[in-house]
């Protein structure tokens, strides 16, 4: 009984060591909360886009705030786990965050979301692609500062057909996670567009962790038409195994890819990769045709070291938008703030020209820059964008992604 | 006379009476803090209460390890969302389900209790072979099943969206209706070895031959204890999405057999004191490293201890228990009636 009675006296005691006290904002003040991962693996997706944010934070502050207002800034880790989001979220509400930043990607960010959904603050994802960060999956307070994973498909899809004629398209998706499935969803549904009907040649699934590819490599190899270029939806180490494999196995096709090889990272675990064509938010090698890209890539380079990826900018974009918001609604209330959002259309931001309506908290069209892989280095090819239109609604009709691209499927 | 019989029934019922009392307390010092990341931190110890209790009953009444009881949180968690999500919802988000599924929009209390069913039954299935096994072999056979259900329900797109994140289950837990469901968890593990079949259980747990001489037949009452676990897990697991508010399967999986059973071990496997306890141990013992990760101020200075000191520590405090008290905290016994001469 008296360890028992030591035991919970410990307990109690913890919990109370817990309880730390509130901090609200004064007037002079707005509290922007980061529900972010600092740990575990998604840190690697959500450092970049926090750092670009902070870069931001410091030139507003030092240029007098937003309305006068100094930003102070709140953090709690996510973990990289979803039941420590929904307390990172919390936490950083209690801590009097009157704008939330969330973590990149609907699945890890959702959580943290849902709380500032149920609390009225407007929370903003730095770049989940996924369209359900927003009104239609989470609520009307959150957004996202991303393209539609969908959007990304299309831009894709435009540069493979018009910019280097490719007519015979072979869809490699992981279906791990929902981005993939967004960017392979678009690209099908535009090249249908686009193309006045025709339909992709040949389409195939593998996972994230599957340690062989090679039935789907042989189907690649087999597959009546002969595809002449492949177009692949995956990330992370998943896909640099499936390039690896498929380039092991002799298929010298073009491939088209997502933002998720953007930066240098897997130039060394895919030694010599050429043919290859990948989005990207900007260039972290010095040839970004945009100055203000290049402005907060030396910023970011003085403040953090040499970035592995564009993701700051997006981040950085979080913060624009907000301010902007803020200003035109002459006022911090969430409710005013998501109304001022609501109004963006093709708002100039570090990140491109950004619309927001009511029923669209993410964007559709914006363009991204193209980077082209030769003998393992990168080449930039420029800002392109898709000349169709992606609509959001597309995604929360009736009917699932399957049932979509079988209608792709010659 | 009657005053003695609801004594002597008080004396009875104490160890759970006592643990209830032990997390109203809790409840109560939380709510006068008025902190909401207090509270959740109890929402979700609760919820994680009900899992560790429904392990414990199998484990604890058995003596058979198991590392496969996500499973049946998971099947508890899907079986939430299916029931509770609105229809317009479910149109969008799982537009592929059983017709009567996708109009079913059942209130959250039955539907946690339907949640359990799955479990119990797929439980009852697997349960006639696992119940015969004993040792390592049982524990291995419990993860199997834990990557089995896995696999399964991370493919099965149509239910599951297969490793995407499911949303729209409504978050009704509070810091009362938490405990309420603490509560009832309890109850039903002390009622249970409280009743023949738990002590029938508890014999096999001390000495199978023996058990097996007295009449116990051992695979009968594993499997019996093992379904009504896997019951009480589904629930937990239920209720645990309700408190994230998402569903994932990445939820359920190495993490979580680790935390659960480290809760229990901590406790002490072999009561309902342990389970509850190790829970409110180990949960206090996290939200301190957490808090020493986020730093706190001396004076000018932040101090923060560096990310990863919680699993660190976490995994220090396992090995400390286990080699200065591998009975757990609380060496397998129960809170006793204080107030009289203990009989041993």
């Amino acid at each position: 009984m008296k360890q028992l009675s030591t035991t919970l006296a410990g307990a109690l005691f913890a919990f109370a060591l817990g309880t730390t006290t509130d901090a609200i904002a004064d007037d002079h003040e707005i509290i922007i909360g980061f529900a972010v991962a600092q740990s575990g693996w998604m840190e690697l997706y959500d450092r970049h886009p926090m750092n670009g944010a902070l870069i931001a934070i410091d030139k507003i502050n030092a240029e007098g705030g937003i309305l006068g207002r100094q930003i102070k800034t709140v953090f709690a880790d996510t973990k990289s786990d979803r039941a420590e989001g929904t307390k990172a979220g919390k936490k950083v509400l209690r801590d009097g965050a009157q704008f939330m930043v969330v973590s990149c990607d609907y699945d890890m960010g959702g959580p943290a979301a849902l709380t500032a959904q149920a609390a009225g603050v407007v929370a903003m994802a730095t770049c989940a692609s996924d369209p359900k960060m927003g009104v239609q999956g989470i609520g009307r307070y959150v957004f996202s500062m991303a393209l539609a994973s969908q959007g990304e498909g299309f831009i894709l899809a435009d540069y493979g057909h018009k910019e280097l004629n490719l007519r015979k398209p072979y869809v490699l998706l992981d279906d791990s996670i929902e981005y993939n499935k967004g960017v392979c969803q678009g690209f099908m549904e535009r090249w249908v567009q686009i193309t006045g009907g025709e339909k992709i040649v040949g389409y195939d699934i593998f996972k994230q962790d599957d340690a062989s590819i090679a039935s789907q490599i042989t189907r690649i190899k087999s597959n009546d038409p002969a595809p002449d270029n492949l177009m692949i939806c995956s990330y992370g180490t998943g896909l640099t195994s499936a390039l690896r494999q498929i380039r092991a196995a002799g298929i010298e096709l073009p491939i088209l890819h997502g933002e998720p090889l953007d930066g240098s990272w897997w130039l060394d675990a895919v030694p010599n990769m050429s043919n290859l064509w990948h989005t990207a938010y900007g260039s972290i090698h010095d040839d970004d045709p945009d100055p203000a890209h290049q402005w907060i890539l030396e910023e970011y380079r003085k403040r953090y070291g040499e970035p592995e990826s564009s993701f700051y900018i997006p981040g950085y974009a979080t913060i624009e938008a907000y301010k902007i918001a803020v200003e035109k609604a002459g006022s911090i209330d969430s409710d005013k703030v998501l109304a001022a959002l609501e109004t963006f259309d093709e708002v100039p931001l570090m990140i491109g020209p950004s619309t927001f309506t009511p029923d669209q908290h993410i964007q559709n069209k914006r363009p991204m820059l193209i980077m082209e892989v030769q003998g393992g280095k990168k080449i930039m090819r420029g800002y392109y964008g898709t000349a169709g239109e992606w609509k959001v609604e597309s995604v929360f009709s009736e009917g699932d992604f399957c049932s979509k691209c079988d209608c792709c499927l010659q | 006379m009657a005053e003695n019989r609801a004594l002597a029934l008080l004396r009875r019922v104490w160890p759970v009476v006592s643990l209830a009392l032990i997390l109203l307390v809790i409840a109560i010092a939380i709510r006068l803090t008025d902190d909401i990341v207090l509270e959740d931190v109890y929402i979700e110890a609760l919820a994680k209460l009900v899992v560790v209790v429904g392990l414990y009953i199998f484990v604890g009444n058995t003596g058979v390890i198991s590392f496969g009881h996500p499973a049946f949180m998971a099947m508890g968690a899907y079986a939430t969302a299916w029931l509770t999500i609105p229809p317009n919802i479910k149109r969008i988000s799982l537009p592929n389900i059983w017709p009567a599924l996708a109009e079913a929009h059942v209130a959250v209390i039955p539907a946690n209790l339907l949640a359990g069913l799955p479990a119990a039954a797929f439980a009852f299935l697997v349960g006639l072979g696992i119940s015969r096994l004993a040792g390592i072999a049982a524990g291995i056979s419990t993860f199997g099943l834990l990557m089995i259900v896995r696999v399964v329900y991370s493919n099965w797109e149509d239910w599951t969206l297969g490793f995407s994140t499911i949303m729209g289950q409504p978050q009704y837990l509070t810091i009362w209706n938490s405990f309420g469901w603490g509560i009832f968890a309890m109850v039903v593990a002390f009622a249970y070895q409280e009743s023949r079949l738990g002590l029938a259980a508890r014999a096999s747990r001390e000495d199978e031959v023996a058990a097996r001489a007295t009449g116990v037949n051992i695979a009968r009452q594993r499997l019996i204890a093992f379904v009504l676990s896997a019951y009480l897990v589904g629930v937990g697991g239920a209720i645990y999405v309700h408190f994230i508010g998402t569903v994932s399967i990445e939820t359920f999986y190495v993490d979580m057999v680790v935390i659960t059973l480290v809760m229990l071990i901590v406790g002490g496997i072999n009561s309902l004191a342990g389970a509850v306890l190790g829970t409110i141990a180990i949960t206090a013992l996290i939200e301190m490293l957490r808090n020493l990760e986020g730093g706190f101020e001396i004076g000018a200075t932040v101090i923060a201890a560096p990310r990863g000191t919680q699993e660190i520590g976490l995994a220090i405090v396992m090995l400390l228990i286990l080699i200065y008290r591998p009975k757990g905290i609380t060496g397998g016994r129960e809170i006793t009636w204080p107030f009289a001469p203990r009989r041993r």
